[in-house]
């Protein structure tokens, strides 16, 4: 079946933390620049009341999510014609003076994305590999010695321990959902609000590789810190809770129902979405359908 | 449980057992799990010992964790684990882990029932939880008695429970002392034939599972109880062994036992070889003063225990 397209209307500045709310979104649509001759549009994402101003005409009276920066845009969202827009914001101060605001991290993930792995089974599938004990993986910027992009999760998932290069704060927070033990400095850690020792070891660069060792060795605190992190990265910095709700509230996927109660709370533990626990629920709920 | 119930109840609360049924096969580990989530619970506070109940929702809960299930954890390599080091059991256990970290978090507080368990708890799921202790099954009436001749050990006849080596340690003593094993399990056939092997049959006395005052007898009457369980959880045996005034024989990876039993104070941990188990025991059976001191030692160390500590800190008053 085709996804319905999302028609987004983009205005002039920057367009922030929309583009990796977009990824996300595309779990249930197709985000579409629009322009004439893109076909059925489903619903519509503009970037500013402006932007959503200028494409009254195109967009009738179909759902509209609008991206606000302030409070002033805010109020100019809610005054635009038609029905009660979306609004996304990624101002915590903006969300709080709407109802209904959604709020996206400004530095977000998708977690479900990334399984939360714990030292012991990290062990065992290092084991699997034949790969070291000790397998301490940096993330993050280019450079010799660097991994690949598309090594990153695999390097995640496995490692006894992660570091993260200084400014890479996206490659931090995947780690983070990953469930990785985490070692990074000081100012990449502050941009998510990490604490040391209670989501992750903040350190030196010069320090980090010795304690980065030490923290895969020591499984107890790796633990801790690895599931306190996983939380810390669902409750402040995933995106596919707030894509979830922009799609939902925009027609764009199946509203919650009665019926998905069942699913809801399979989604509640972090269910895998192939876990054979789903189908296994789905069947015993068979004779309601 | 059911002590756990009936404390409530003296403490003038009204308590009652929920239990559901649990299939073990790793492909249904969940279904039980999933049906704790949607059984409606109208309580002012729930209290869960073990998984899968902890899965259960309510906005008071407490957690009094015994174990999770340790067959996805540190028993995975067990012949009864039913995991495999192949993709679908990591995934499996992978799953399980998220689900009890989810669900343990949801407490309101969370205990344990021994620091092993807390330990346990913090290695594998980066959770930490309170060691709160218990009496044992039948606290007010376990007795001493005389130090006889015989050592005692009511267990599950059970590949962790170890009773093996209690048979194999009864082959390196060179007294005339006796072992008594009681309890029923599948390992039964197999000691009895190694007993035979060893030439320690006609020293060896196993009755099966016994009553409540068989088992008080048989504690009174023992020289000492041999207790060496694998990592055990927290062991009911050892406390009813010291209530009975007997010193306990264990083995240095014993697990919760140790949390009681300190060597040369209130009995002898060894090695965990056949042949020290054999020599600490005839080194009581030798000296029946060091047996009833040791014993006596260990009834100071749990006389105090009681029931109304736990239940005040489960309803968030202790």
């Amino acid at each position: 079946m085709t996804p319905p397209v999302l028609g987004l209307l983009v205005g002039a500045g920057p367009t922030g933390p929309l583009a990796s709310l977009l990824r996300v979104l595309s779990a249930w649509c197709r985000p579409h620049l629009w322009r004439p001759g893109v076909g059925p549009v489903a619903a519509w994402m503009a970037t500013s009341p402006e932007a959503a101003e200028a494409g009254t005409s195109v967009r009738g009276r179909q759902p509209l999510a609008v991206w606000v920066d302030d409070c002033p845009a805010l109020q100019r969202a809610q005054a635009l014609e038609g029905p009660a827009p979306v609004l996304l914001t990624a101002d915590p101060a903006v969300a709080a003076n709407g109802d209904g605001v959604v709020l996206v991290p400004s530095d977000g993930v998708d977690s479900t994305r990334s399984l939360p792995l714990p030292p012991f089974l990290r062990a065992c599938w290092r084991d699997r590999f034949g790969l070291p004990a000790d397998l301490v993986v940096a993330v993050g910027g280019p450079g010799p010695g660097s991994l690949p992009e598309e090594l990153g999760p695999t390097a995640m998932a496995l490692a006894s321990a992660v570091k993260v290069e200084a400014g890479c704060v996206t490659r931090l927070l995947e780690a983070m959902a990953w469930a990785a033990p985490c070692v990074a400095d000081a100012a990449t850690s502050a941009r998510i609000g990490g604490r040391h020792g209670v989501e992750l070891i903040i350190a030196e660069p010069e320090e980090m590789e010795q304690l980065a060792t030490d923290l895969g060795r020591d499984w107890r605190r790796a633990t801790e810190l690895g599931r306190t992190a996983r939380r810390h990265v669902e409750c402040l910095h995933d995106l596919h809770h707030p894509a979830s709700e922009v799609a939902i509230r925009l027609g764009l996927a199946d509203p919650v129902t009665p019926a998905r109660r069942m699913t809801t709370v399979l989604d509640v533990l972090g269910t895998a979405p192939d876990a054979e626990i789903r189908r296994r629920a789905v069947a015993a709920l068979a004779f309601t359908a | 449980m059911e002590n756990l119930v009936d404390a409530f109840a003296q403490a003038g609360h009204r308590a009652e057992l929920v239990r559901l049924p649990v299939a073990w096969e790793p492909t249904r580990l969940f279904d039980a799990a999933l049906a704790w989530r949607m059984v409606p619970i109208d309580a002012d506070l729930v209290v869960a010992i073990n998984f899968p109940s902890y899965f259960v929702q309510h906005p008071r809960k407490v957690v009094w964790l015994a174990h999770q299930h340790r067959g996805a954890y540190d028993g995975a390599d067990a012949q009864w684990s039913g995991f495999a080091a192949d993709d679908a059991s990591l995934e499996i256990r992978r799953q399980l882990f998220d689900w009890d970290c989810r669900a343990l978090e949801e407490a309101e507080r969370l205990y344990t029932i021994s620091a092993v368990v807390a330990d346990r708890l913090l290695r594998y799921n980066g959770l930490r939880g309170t060691p709160l202790y218990h009496p044992p099954p039948l606290r007010d009436r376990l007795r001493s008695g005389p130090y006889g001749d015989y050592v005692f050990c009511p267990t599950r006849l059970s590949e962790n429970k170890r009773p093996e080596l209690l048979v194999e340690s009864l082959a390196w003593t060179s007294s005339d002392v006796r072992l008594v094993i009681a309890g029923a399990g599948v390992l039964r056939d197999s000691l009895l034939a190694t007993a035979r092997r060893l030439g320690v049959a006609d020293r060896l006395e196993m009755p099966g599972y016994i009553d409540d005052e068989t088992l008080i007898d048989r504690f009174a009457g023992a020289l000492a109880v041999a207790y060496a369980p694998l990592d055990e959880d927290y062991g009911y045996v050892t406390l009813q062994a010291f209530l009975a005034s007997k010193p306990v024989v264990t083995a240095c990876d014993s697990g919760g036992v140790l949390e009681w039993v300190q060597d040369g104070v209130n009995g002898i941990v060894t090695d965990g070889t056949p042949a020290a188990m054999g020599a600490a025991i005839d080194r009581l059976f030798g000296d029946r003063d060091l047996a009833r001191q040791l014993g006596e030692a260990g009834r100071e160390r749990v006389g105090d225990q009681a029931w109304e500590p736990v239940v005040n800190c489960l309803l968030g008053a202790g």
